[in-house]
């Protein structure tokens, strides 16, 4: 029979020790890792047939667009629903997200990011007292624009990736930026764009982005971050100097 | 210091990316030219030297235009180096190496120009020992000193051309993939061309 051989990197729980075990797998056309994983929660023994515990892992949507199932396969940062068995090099090796704080094994808790976008206040604000009615229109270009935009699935991807973004940095990483030229693009939006633009010109906000533009290679949605990023840095020169000359 | 760089994160790093243009970058430009009269041989040199030794507000003018903004710049980029976690070599991307080579550029500048500033500046100052072609050939008979000088040179002006790249972003003059590239290959462009001239230069000293 065909085997597939996995290396996992465990960790028991958010203290203890991180260690590797090894896993065969049967081979089956057309794979994913999710498979792999889920073949191994059916019976937990080792490559060298030790019974071992369950491996711990998210997933859900299985079609890359939820972003619960990243982990960092061979190396590098990805969703496993769409990391094929047939495309990857052999031993497989899947490891937690490095930037996020290990919940057991390949399951992280990132509510680091979406902490982020409550701070950079990524929401319109439409309730009122009264029917205020239907909003401005929104132009065909900015709609593709933000279309894309849209498309963010707050992975953290582009976190993992980032050499600024760790124990000993405040940055809000590179999805929640995106997420203000999203919500500044749109006409309602515009209404608190300021309100974002201050929200990310403090400590951890846009300066703290170095430019090494890891986060726009290996986003799975290609959401031009890097685009993004700069786009801001104009929005926040701009406001910063206007303040100046106004205040 | 710590809570007032977070409260004043915003103004210190753009005053921080604007320094490493004008004035430091500028006068790197402007030295590295000046510099290269030593290839029409050490009488034009000293002349020029004399020239510039004779400015009116000579010392007003360095420390204003070169002292200040460049310690500023240097000690900023000391400390905005904590929050850096290579990854270079795991996501092997051309910006990602240069976003290292950035960093790893200035810290060799920051040695370089210190000891250069020490040498032929502030030691010569106190010895009153005059500064002329003589002086700078004689140090660069010394091999040592020579390879030195032609590191430190490559590194300042890859960390200033280098630094144009990252200061038209963080400023958002140039925002899309394309004015970004483009932007790298003219940054490449000039870096190749203060490279020729900085080290012609030191060569003629030779």
């Amino acid at each position: 029979m065909k085997t597939v051989h996995f290396k996992i990197k465990r960790q028991l729980d958010k203290n203890s020790r991180p260690f590797w075990e090894d896993f065969e797998v049967p081979y089956r056309p057309g794979m994913n890792v999710i498979i792999a994983l889920l073949d191994i929660a059916k019976n937990p023994v080792t490559k060298s047939g030790k019974k071992t515990t369950s491996i711990a892992w998210d997933c859900n949507c299985l079609e890359e667009v939820c972003g619960a199932c990243t982990m960092v396969i061979n190396g590098k940062v990805r969703q496993s629903c769409s990391a094929l068995v047939d495309q990857l090099e052999k031993p497989i090796r899947l490891e937690p997200m490095s930037k996020f704080p290990v919940v057991r094994d390949l399951k992280v808790d990132r509510q680091f990011m979406f902490d982020a976008l409550k701070r950079v206040k990524a929401w319109i604000p439409i309730d009122g007292t009264y029917d205020l009615g239907p909003g401005p229109k929104m132009s065909d270009q900015d709609q593709q624009t933000g279309y894309k935009l849209s498309q963010c699935m707050t992975c953290g991807c582009c976190v993992e990736v980032c050499p600024q973004f760790n124990d000993r940095s405040e940055f809000i990483g590179a999805a929640a930026l995106s997420q203000v030229r999203l919500f500044n693009l749109h006409p309602t939006g515009k209404m608190q764009k300021e309100e974002r633009l201050a929200a990310i010109m403090g400590e951890g906000g846009i300066e703290d982005c170095g430019n090494s533009q890891n986060c726009v290679k290996v986003c799975p949605k290609e959401i031009p971050l890097t685009t993004s990023i700069a786009d801001l840095n104009r929005d926040t020169t701009l406001f910063a100097l206007k303040k100046i000359f106004q205040g | 210091m710590r809570e007032w760089l977070k409260k004043n994160n915003f103004l210190v790093r753009k005053i921080h990316s604007l320094l490493g243009i004008f004035p430091v970058g500028v006068f790197l430009t402007e030295h590295l030219i000046t510099n290269s009269f030593a290839t029409f041989g050490p009488e034009v040199y000293n002349e020029k030297i004399e020239w510039i030794q004779s400015m009116p507000y000579l010392f007003a003018l360095e420390v204003g235009f070169i002292f200040v903004p460049l310690l500023f710049h240097a000690l900023f980029g000391f400390v905005f180096l904590w929050a850096w976690k290579d990854n270079s070599s795991r996501y092997r991307y051309a910006r990602n190496w240069l976003y290292t080579l950035q960093r790893v550029t200035g810290i060799i500048a920051f040695v370089f120009i210190g000891y250069h500033v020490w040498e032929f500046r502030i030691e010569t100052a106190l010895n009153g020992k005059p500064v002329d072609f003589e002086l700078v050939a004689n140090e660069m008979v010394n091999i040592r000193a020579f390879l030195f000088y032609i590191v430190g040179i490559s590194a300042t002006v890859f960390h200033f051309t280098n630094g144009i790249w990252s200061f038209l972003v963080h400023w958002g003059i140039t925002v899309g993939p394309k004015s970004q590239r483009i932007a790298g290959y003219v940054c490449a462009g000039l870096g190749v061309a203060l490279l020729y001239i900085g080290l012609d230069a030191l060569w003629a000293f030779r």
